[in-house]
């Protein structure tokens, strides 16, 4: 991994000091067949969803999303000549860059992006694409940066919907708006929208050598039109748990198409009639 | 005569009065006559029988009487059609077809009358009909090879394959003497992945003391394709590895602690190089069974005496190149490309292919059905039932692909060490 020399990085070998925490303490928390999760939500329950647009002035559009502990800023900007490409592209491209803030995670993040980063990028770039109409700006790209400030789980998906959200405010022609949402998967057990915990949780897997289901999985979709944008599976899960958690997500989706629409129609209020909170109150 | 009077006798018979049973009964040898329709709806009458007596074969041995024979010279007389006869009533051709019918007989009823003059009737008739039948049969066959000729669903691809058929894959082990395990992999002889499996020693992360570290790299030569050139292949290479990693990831199918030496202290660390040396579609595929192939062959050296000596790891690796550790294989996922082209889905897709199609899945199997990793490629969206759909497809493939690999594998290694090499670069 090449590190930035300009920059003035932490010691190379640290860790972080909760791995010395005694391991009992650690490991308690979640029962996976408990009839409330440790936040005493529900196993199919979401998280309350905050969002937020036009929050940083300088951009073209942005966003701000808040899923429980998750907290993730999205900027888009205006589009520009791809770089180094010569010859002519019909179609317009999108260039998404998803970052962990240093003090995000438990563990120091650095201030590359790191392999995690990159794919978490592409798997951002993937979903927003069917939802852009890229040929309304051809040779053109826009960029978009996601920034995790407080991962608490679900981070991805919660990116996914803060740059659908801030690319609509930036007005890129879209066909629809795109949701995301994530699952949890341990052995018979689904948690809709799962938080840090719950994610590590679910990705290693507790007892070896028993073949029952552990995975997560993040769906993007267009709701408006029905379609998926994108899906992302990691773990070991049996394609009929897929097909389930497939109808668990697309109940989400449905909660969830609301509150972005809510959130741009309230943004155009606000545009047009910025003084109508003070003659109210007037 | 006897019978005659019995005849006038049912020619006074009011047949309107009559019940059928009784008559019957009381007279069998009467000929039957119509039967009685009044309790019928409506009452309607039936045609005069005009074989009468003569139906049962004993009154026809009788003969006729002169009476009968007069009858039925009448009878005969009045078949024959008159010269103005057949007449059609007028509105009877408007009675008989409906518009539809109408309108669509048209142009014909042109031609037949135009035919007419010089066929006759019949023979106008006859034509009209031959004609348009074999128009409509030339049409229809037209139809369906035009069908046949250009459709899709004839399930077969440009290069002669059907959608769910791979191409030739030839797989040698054990080329590179400097690596712990390698393999070489070709798809139809333009996909070509050479893989070579690395073993180090390290420190575990601190997080995870008694794992070992399971690394991918893919470099994608400049060699394959110019496009790869600098940072050109860079983005592939991320999502090949990526996904290598994502399908690796899980204790189910690689149980990193059996790369572990000594908790905290040391592990070995496996670096997967992977090398493409041509991209002709469906890369993923390739890369996915050579690694499997590459882990198969890979021997691990054994450790003969780990120990920790005053804190310090002490470790000794035996000095025999044959004892050593194999990996078992029997959980590796397989790699499958699902390509969804139009409305049909496509398996080991070439270039001209992949550059055609919007959406393709790209998803790791397990040996026992289990989907490890799954991520969707290109820029189209999917509807969830066709996602499901590629799913089941992928799967099926992914478990034909995983045991189709692990014979071949076996059968390899029966050849033993000293088999020569045959395909690599000679």
């Amino acid at each position: 991994m090449p590190v930035d020399q300009k920059r003035i990085n932490g010691p190379e070998s640290s860790v972080p000091y909760n791995i010395y925490i005694h391991s009992e303490i650690k490991n308690k928390g979640i029962q996976p067949d408990a009839p409330k999760r440790h936040d005493g939500r529900s196993n199919n329950e979401l998280r309350n969803i905050f969002l937020k647009t036009g929050i940083i002035s300088q951009a073209k559009g942005s966003a701000y999303i808040e899923m429980g502990n998750t907290k993730i800023i999205c900027s888009v900007f205006d589009p520009r000549e791809v770089p180094n490409k010569t010859g002519y592209c019909v179609q317009g491209e999108l260039f998404c860059e998803f970052k962990f803030a240093p003090f995000s995670h438990h563990k120091r993040k650095m201030h590359q992006q790191d392999a995690e980063e990159k794919e978490y990028s592409l798997i951002l770039q993937r979903a927003l694409e069917p939802a852009v109409c890229l040929q309304e700006f051809p040779n053109f790209q826009v960029d978009v940066y996601a920034t995790v400030l407080d991962n608490g789980g679900s981070a991805l998906a919660a990116a996914i919907m803060a740059a659908s959200l801030a690319l609509a405010n930036a007005g890129v022609p879209m066909f629809g708006l795109v949701t995301a949402s994530t699952v949890g998967i341990y052995d018979h057990t689904y948690l809709v929208d799962p938080t840090d915990t719950e994610e590590t949780f679910c990705c290693t897997k507790s007892v070896p050598g028993t073949v029952h289901n552990h995975g997560i999985i993040i769906q993007a979709a267009l709701p408006q039109h029905g379609q998926i944008s994108e899906m992302f599976v990691v773990g070991s899960v049996d394609t009929d748990t897929i097909v389930h958690s497939m109808d668990l997500i697309s109940e989400a989706h449905k909660d969830i198409c609301p509150l972005l629409e809510q959130c741009l129609v309230k943004t155009v209020f606000k545009t047009f009639r910025p003084n109508i909170k003070k003659t109210d109150t007037k | 005569m006897e019978f005659t009077n019995q005849n006038k006798e049912i020619f006074a018979f009011d047949w309107s009065k009559a019940r059928f049973p009784n008559v019957f009964k009381m007279a069998p040898h009467i000929v039957p006559g119509p039967p009685n329709t009044t309790a019928l709806e409506g009452g309607g009458e039936r045609p005069m029988n005009i074989v009468r007596r003569v139906g049962r074969e004993r009154e026809r041995m009788l003969g006729m009487t002169d009476e009968e024979r007069a009858w039925r010279k009448k009878w005969l007389d009045a078949q024959k059609l008159a010269p103005e006869e057949p007449v059609t009533p007028p509105g009877y051709y408007k009675e008989m077809f409906n518009p539809i019918r109408r309108f669509y007989k048209a142009p014909m009823n042109k031609v037949q009358n135009m035919m007419e003059p010089f066929l006759g009737y019949t023979g106008a008739y006859v034509a009209r009909h031959v004609i348009s039948k074999t128009a409509i049969g030339i049409f229809t066959v037209y139809c369906i090879f035009y069908h046949l000729k250009y459709n899709k669903m004839l399930d077969l691809r440009n290069d002669g394959r059907s959608r769910c058929q791979y191409r030739s894959i030839e797989i040698e082990t054990r080329l590179m003497p400097h690596a712990h395990g390698s393999a070489r992999l070709r798809i139809g002889n333009i996909t070509d992945v050479l893989v070579g499996v690395k073993l180090e020693i390290d420190t575990p992360y601190a997080e995870k003391p008694d794992e070992g570290k399971l690394d991918f790299f893919v470099d994608c030569s400049a060699n394959a394709t110019p496009a790869f050139e600098g940072k050109g292949g860079d983005d592939l290479a991320t999502e090949i590895s990526n996904v290598l990693s994502m399908a690796y990831q899980t204790p189910d199918v690689f149980d990193l602690r059996q790369l572990c030496i000594i908790p905290h202290k040391k592990c070995w660390k496996m670096y997967v190089d992977i090398l493409i040396l041509q991209c002709g579609g469906n890369l993923f595929d390739a890369v996915g069974a050579a690694v499997k192939a590459a882990l198969y062959n890979t021997e691990i050296p054994k450790v003969i005496a780990a120990t920790l000596d005053g804190g310090e790891p002490d470790i000794q690796v035996s000095d025999d190149p044959y004892d050593c550790i194999k990996l078992d294989i029997t959980t590796y996922p397989s790699i499958v490309t699902v390509c969804k082209i139009g409305d049909n889905f496509v398996i080991d897709p070439t270039l001209e292919e992949e550059s055609c199609s919007a959406v393709n899945i790209i998803m790791s199997v397990m040996p026992n059905g289990k989907v490890t990793s799954m991520v969707k490629q290109g820029y189209g969206s999917l509807l969830p039932t066709t996602l499901i759909k590629m799913l089941e497809v992928g799967k099926d493939i992914g478990l034909k692909l995983n045991e189709a690999l692990k014979k071949t594998l076996e059968e390899e290694d029966k050849l033993g060490r000293t088999k020569p090499l045959c395909g690599f670069l000679r």
